[in-house]
């Protein structure tokens, strides 16, 4: 609970709305030029709506990964990817690098294994037992290996 | 007027198909005639940076330094739709990518400083 507030923070102080609310002014402007009280009305009612379904889609899909949280709950991981030549069996090939990985990119990856985007056995039981607080942690985790 | 439409319709495909391209028109026309595998590494670059080490988006992969076999069974994922990402799935038929391509393109990108490894520590 406390990561998605941290996630509504975050976003409250970014730009992003700022601007969109701004982009919105603009539109009403040019569409509706003579209209000064119901122009207001609108706005502000596009504005704080546009800012509500901003702020629930950055809490649900950008929740704040802590990288000290996401070690600990990395340790199934690194059971293959932190082992140097580690190989996938059948097909036969490398486990992938994921040191230096940024971590929407790790989460997103996750995400897939688990939804179904990606094929891979292991990987799709891994991911399942995930919720998005952990991939976005074990994300954070990763991403601090980053120079 | 037909023909005028057709040209249309295949410059509006080629523009959506190549999102990603410096070049739209250069990268997406010339996948019946053969682009050469020059032409098709600029395509990874585009959104991976040159190196691979520059990824265009956060949520996109850095390939520097990747294992090459692990970057030709990602590629071969793609184009077999077993993995799925709306510009790759595209990219990899568009540039009409071989084997052998693939396998320069994981030769090329594990070259590359990068990536390491995890650590128990």
């Amino acid at each position: 609970m406390s990561c998605k507030l941290n996630a509504i923070h975050a976003c409250q102080s970014d730009k992003t709305i700022f601007m969109t609310t701004r982009g919105d002014l603009g539109r009403h402007r040019r569409w509706r030029p003579g209209r000064q009280k119901g122009y207001q009305m609108k706005l502000r009612k596009s504005s704080v709506l546009t800012a509500v379904l901003l702020l629930a889609a950055t809490a649900t899909a950008l929740a704040d990964g802590d990288a000290a949280v996401g070690r600990k709950k990395a340790e199934t991981c690194l059971g293959c990817h932190a082992v140097p030549g580690y190989f996938n069996v059948y097909p036969s090939y490398h486990v992938p690098k994921l040191g230096g990985q940024s971590g929407k990119y790790i989460e997103a990856a996750l995400k897939q294994y688990r939804d179904g985007g990606r094929e891979h056995g292991t990987m799709h039981a891994n991911a399942s037992g995930l919720s998005d607080q952990d991939m976005a942690d074990i994300g954070a985790y990763i991403e601090s290996y980053r120079k | 007027m037909n023909k005028k439409f057709l040209s249309v319709v295949i410059g509006a495909l080629g523009l959506a198909a190549s999102t990603c391209f410096v070049s739209a028109e250069e990268a997406a026309a010339p996948a019946a005639g053969g682009l050469s595998f020059d032409d098709k590494l600029k395509a990874c670059g585009a959104c991976h940076g040159e190196k691979g080490d520059k990824p265009l988006a956060p949520d996109y992969p850095t390939l520097a330094g990747q294992h090459a076999d692990y970057i030709v069974v990602a590629l071969q994922h793609y184009r077999d739709g077993r993995r799925t990402h709306p510009i790759m799935n595209m990219q990899v038929k568009a540039l009409g990518l071989t084997d052998e391509d693939m396998a320069k393109m994981g030769q090329y990108f594990s070259a590359q400083g990068g990536l390491e490894v995890l650590n128990t520590k």
